[in-house]
């Protein structure tokens, strides 16, 4: 197989610091099996790296890095998730460029700015932003980015509900949810593939293997984190809003709004398959919250920005 | 002086009748476009409940209770306020519930789903064309994407300032709060 297609070669430097991560986790568990054949990631069709020189660079740094890490068994370090969760969203905001509305860019940022200086990670690079699709959606990633789709930010009816979803996210990263996943992938069989990768990289012959095992970073958005990290990020989102000041019912709020979005709407259908559905999430979470926050509900709903916000909008 | 004065009233009566307009009018116009109404455009929210509920008179605990109500009772959505939603059934009472207890369906009123409940907005001056047809992402664009290093460096151009986003914070009546976190409840 020989790489032909430079669109492609180009998104296999991705997920760099996941080989990182995933090398460290076989150094850990030596008796993973490195050399099963079958389990590559299923369903890419990727050849080669043609001549995408500067692609080629980037996927021998990724695996330097990997080696780096597999030989001190050190764990990903801050910058390593930064860097990593910077290629992600580079990869999202490709598919959805950020909404050219610097009004809106900048209100998001305020307030999720504000949301983020509450929680165990204040002094991450903190970065919010509006990307333009009518998706309902928001994705987080490693180091401090949060993206909400404009399908999502429309459907606000509060500032309480945009804080919910904002600290929802905020809590998948702070709880280091992402980086995790990757650690604990135990049974993926994108790991296998990975690790086989690397450890076949020393000949040159397999680099198609890691190119599609390289392709895994993005299957944390595509196929979802685990539920009970949703789970968890919801019980988390509720606090840290209640944390910096709103009514944490706003992200019930949104939960509500999602449910009534029917599942065969294109614009849900990536959340839904990556989520656990919003009726369960709304259940769990009503276990865990029972009446504990009601002495927070009168936190803040609305605010003149956000009236500002929708009003000049209209 | 009688003249200075009744002028200078004169011109304060047209500040002020001016200034009320102003209010007025912008008042209007946030009333009109506030997300927060809902229903919008004479659309309903429909839910129903996921457990027996008290309908109650205020948003309280303890306030007193109007009526019982049994799970899955259909209801439409008045409001949101605090924990409680202001409901009213299809025998017409009203009343509020906890909003932890209402579930929605995936049965939104009117064609396509979401924009039943919420004001669409125009995206700003910019000009920016919102896209003909409405449409997903999917994983299939999302897993063949390219890394745009353009994107990633504009993204971080739009970081706030931690200084303005605390002062805004607080312009906008926002005070931290000491809550405690929320354990997973095991059924």
């Amino acid at each position: 197989m020989k790489i032909k297609n430079f669109k492609h070669a180009k998104y296999l430097v991705l997920p760099a610091f996941l080989t990182s991560a995933l090398i460290a986790t076989a150094q850990e568990k030596p008796s993973s099996t490195l050399h099963d054949d079958g389990m590559l990631v299923a369903g890419f069709e990727l050849s080669g790296f043609g001549n995408a020189d500067k692609n080629s660079k980037r996927l021998q740094s990724a695996f330097d890095v990997g080696k780096k890490f597999a030989k001190s068994k050190k764990d990903i370090t801050p910058e390593d998730e930064a860097k990593m969760g910077e290629e992600l969203a580079g990869q999202i905001m490709h598919t959805a460029p950020l909404l050219e509305d610097k009004e809106i860019q900048s209100y998001v940022n305020n307030v999720g700015t504000w949301i983020a200086l509450q929680s165990d990670a204040p002094d991450l690079s903190w970065r919010f932003g509006v990307i333009n699709t009518d998706d309902v959606n928001a994705f987080s990633m490693p180091g401090g980015i949060v993206l909400i789709t404009r399908g999502m930010f429309e459907s606000m009816r509060t500032e309480a509900e945009l804080a919910g979803v904002l600290a929802h996210e905020i809590t998948h990263v702070v709880e280091k949810h992402q980086v995790n996943q990757i650690k604990k992938a135990a049974g993926n069989e994108w790991k296998a593939s990975l690790i086989q990768a690397v450890a076949e990289e020393k000949d040159n012959k397999d680099s198609e293997k890691a190119a599609n095992a390289l392709t895994a970073g993005m299957e944390i958005y595509t196929r979802g984190l685990d539920k009970e990290d949703e789970f968890a990020a919801d019980r988390g989102g509720v606090v840290l809003a209640a944390k910096a000041g709103y009514n944490p019912y706003g992200l019930v709020g949104v939960l509500q709004t999602l449910g009534d979005i029917s599942a065969k709407d294109s614009r849900v259908a990536l959340m839904f398959s990556t989520h656990p559905s919003p009726v369960d999430r709304q259940d769990k979470l009503a276990d865990a919250m029972g009446t504990k926050l009601d002495k927070f509900a009168d936190g803040v709903d609305n605010t003149e920005r956000f009236e500002v916000m929708f009003a000049v909008a209209e | 002086m009688n003249h200075v004065n009744l002028n200078k009233i004169r011109y304060l009566t047209r500040d002020a009748i001016a200034l009320m307009l102003t209010v007025l009018l912008s008042a209007n116009a946030l009333a009109d476009s506030s997300p927060e109404m809902s229903p919008v455009d004479g659309e309903t929210e429909m839910a129903s409940l996921s457990r027996d509920s008290d309908l109650m008179e205020k948003p309280e605990t303890g306030a007193k209770v109007v009526t019982k109500l049994k799970a899955k009772t259909e209801v439409q959505v008045i409001n949101r306020s605090g924990a409680w939603a202001e409901i009213s059934t299809k025998d017409s009472q009203q009343g509020y519930v906890r909003l932890l207890n209402l579930r929605t369906t995936g049965q939104a009123r009117g064609k396509t789903g979401i924009n039943t409940l919420v004001k669409s907005f125009k995206t700003g001056s910019s000009g920016q064309s919102v896209a003909t047809g409405v449409k997903g992402m999917s994983s299939e664009e999302l897993k063949s994407s390219e890394v745009d290093d353009e994107q990633v460096k504009q993204l971080a151009s739009l970081q706030a300032n931690v200084k303005e986003a605390k002062k805004e914070a607080k312009t906008n009546g926002l005070k931290t709060q000491k809550v405690p976190e929320l354990d997973k409840k095991e059924k």
